[in-house]
């Protein structure tokens, strides 16, 4: 019965840590350092600063943000729901 | 000063501007009609706001005309590195809940109203900690209620021909701002500021819609932007302030520090129930982000294209205009930052504004002259109703400011310090002074700004408002420890919360007054500016400071 009821909050506590990570990433990669790895060199041709017609740093962002909206939908619908009164 | 080349609006505006006006003092009323006496009816609307309204109060307050001036205006500026700063958005949503929740749940079982009433509680009741707490507090509103006063001038100005278009516009948003909150205290605030945050919400994406259709549709929005100079497109932007550095801590500390301002402080003791606060967090992460990537800032980019900043001269290199001292200078791309480290400042294009600071009017222009042509008398209607709902969120910040600071002060600093016997009638009365006092004492900074050229205090205050959020985040150290990790003493939290704003002081203008603007000190922090957020810097000091004197009282 003990090791029932602790299962669950086991299970939150995993998904918090890991949601919590995933957005810390995403604040990193998104608007954080994380952006050098995609930022067209000064040289770079006109092709470099585009990705699927949208300039690279534009799209890299809506990505990033993509990963922020799941984490928190995510949190919203399992983590924060348990909390409610 | 009325722009000659862009479509005169004739009357719309003013049967626009005086139906919403008129609907926001009937909100106001209503509000009286629904309220019930007592402080915490007045400044928590009774503790009983439902998810919808919270979640368009808590928008509304945090955006402030920046957001529909300022955030195009420096996406216009400094290319699309600076439309990566909404991702601070989705951080600001996951604190709604994460951080509001815990200080609702406080707040209804102690019956807090201000910050300091939890801050002091958690540490003993302490007038030291409390007037820190307050000065927080009153340091993050001042410059955000002036700032949007004159926002409201400024608005007016573009909108009406007439001489005295400006003032009549800031007294207008003053005087209307001030009696709905005076008479029907938070119910009335937040009322209004659901409807003025829906209106900003429609305001933001129906403008980067406008933008994208100036241009062509989607596919020739990008290709065109697509074309623009690589410092547009690229990171640090034309002027190189903003490193990947410099926008993770602006985008960590910018989206905490503006979550636990008064303002939305009150907002969370205000919610219902945790509900309110988790659909409140998960539209505000989710919907406010994508009304800025999809909305606004697509106006900063899409002027880039309208009205270039820099044209490919003859050799086909792309050239910009800068103001150095009074003159105007070309450089080319490759010039430009150099140009820049010896003190020039680029320029928008002519159409936009002739001084460096005019980049903010790029929404107005784009509204004013692409919606009509493309729309005829409906993008005429469309054009009045966004640049009402960029008054709408210079409304909503300057009414939340203001109300916040009136519970501030009459609680935290009347009530707690200066009268603490005082009633609950009596205090009131003292908030409702407040707010008159501070509302006119605002609109006087404006009109002297204007009107004074040796004395500008906006001058003054809008590198402060810049330190505002900055001192905010000062609040931050203390609220993790009394909301998670309750550890800290109040010695600690005092020491720590001093460190951190001389710190963020140090950023301000006053030690280039004390000790000359080309010192070592006022240097270092310059060089430190260009690195890291303000807040960071001074919160980096804060932590370290609360942790070690906690410590230290701890082993005594």
């Amino acid at each position: 019965m003990a090791a029932d009821s602790k299962t669950p909050t086991k299970r939150w506590q995993w998904l918090g840590l890991v949601l919590i990570l995933l957005f810390a990433l995403a604040m990193f990669m998104g608007p954080g350092p994380g952006l050098r790895l995609v930022n067209p060199e000064p040289s770079a041709d006109s092709e470099a600063l585009r990705f699927l017609g949208l300039p690279v740093i534009y799209a890299w962002g809506l990505f990033w943000y993509g990963i922020q909206a799941t984490a928190v939908v995510t949190a919203s619908l399992t983590l924060w729901k348990t909390d409610d009164e | 000063m009325p722009d000659p080349t862009t479509p005169d609006l004739g009357l719309l505006p003013h049967f626009c501007l005086a139906g919403y006006l008129l609907f926001l003092l009937g909100i106001g009323i209503w509000g009286v009609r629904k309220s019930r006496s007592g402080e915490e009816d007045y400044y928590l609307a009774g503790r009983g706001q439902g998810w919808l309204v919270s979640s368009l109060t808590i928008m509304a307050t945090f955006f402030s005309s920046a957001a529909m001036l300022g955030a195009p205006g420096a996406v216009y500026k400094e290319g699309v590195v600076f439309a990566l700063f909404a991702l601070n958005v989705p951080l600001s949503g996951a604190a709604i809940y994460v951080l509001g929740n815990r200080i609702r749940k406080l707040g209804h079982n102690h019956g807090h109203v201000t910050p300091a009433d939890l801050i002091c509680k958690h540490y003993g009741s302490s007038v030291a900690l409390r007037c820190l707490v307050a000065l927080i507090g009153f340091l993050y509103a001042v410059p955000y209620v002036v700032i949007q006063i004159q926002a409201g001038g400024i608005i007016s100005e573009r909108l009406f021909a007439g001489e005295h278009a400006f003032e009549i516009g800031a007294c207008l948003l003053s005087l209307v701002t001030m009696l709905y909150i005076m008479i029907g205290g938070m119910r009335s605030v937040a009322w209004t500021d659901a409807l003025q945050g829906a209106l900003l919400m429609t305001g933001m994406l129906l403008s980067g819609l406008a933008a994208v259709a100036a241009l062509g549709g989607p596919s020739a929005f990008f290709e065109k932007v697509n074309d623009l100079p690589h410092t547009s497109l690229s990171v640090p932007g034309t002027t190189g302030s903003f490193t990947p550095e410099k926008m993770f801590t602006l985008c960590i500390f910018g989206a905490l520090g503006s979550m636990i301002q008064p303002a939305q402080w009150m907002r969370f003791y205000a919610a219902k129930s945790a509900n309110a606060l988790r659909r409140s967090a998960v539209i505000f992460a989710l919907g406010l982000t994508a009304c800025f990537l999809f909305g606004v800032m697509l106006v900063g980019l899409g002027g880039q294209v309208l009205y270039p900043l820099a044209k490919p001269n003859t050799d086909g290199v792309f050239e910009y205009r800068l103001q150095q001292d009074t003159n105007t200078v070309a450089a080319t791309e490759a010039d430009l930052a150099k140009r820049l480290d010896n003190g020039a400042k680029p320029l928008p294009h002519p159409d936009v504004g002739t001084d460096s600071r005019d980049f903010d009017q790029i929404m107005v222009v784009v509204l004013k002259r692409h919606l009509p042509e493309l729309l005829g008398p409906v993008g005429l209607l469309l054009g009045t109703l966004i640049i009402i709902a960029i008054m709408a969120a210079a409304m909503s910040t300057a009414d939340s400011n203001l109300h916040a600071m009136s519970a501030v002060l009459t609680r935290d600093i009347y009530g707690g310090v200066l009268r603490p016997g005082a009633s609950e009638k009596s205090r009131l009365w003292v908030g409702r002074g407040v707010i008159a006092a501070a509302t006119v004492l605002s609109l006087g900074m404006v009109f002297v700004s204007r009107s004074s050229e040796s004395f500008d205090p906006i001058g003054m205050i809008m590198p402060m408002s810049i330190l505002a959020i900055a001192f905010s985040s000062q609040l931050l150290p203390v609220t993790i420890d009394v909301l998670f990790l309750k550890r800290g003493s109040r010695q600690g939290a005092i020491a720590g919360i001093i460190a951190g704003m001389l710190v963020v002081l140090m950023f301000s203008p006053i030690p280039a007054i004390l000790t000359g603007s080309d010192s070592a000190v006022v240097g270092l922090f310059a060089r430190l500016k260009q690195l890291a957020d303000i807040g960071f810097c001074g919160v980096v000091v804060n932590v370290t400071v609360f942790a070690l004197v906690s410590l230290k009282n701890k082993t005594n």
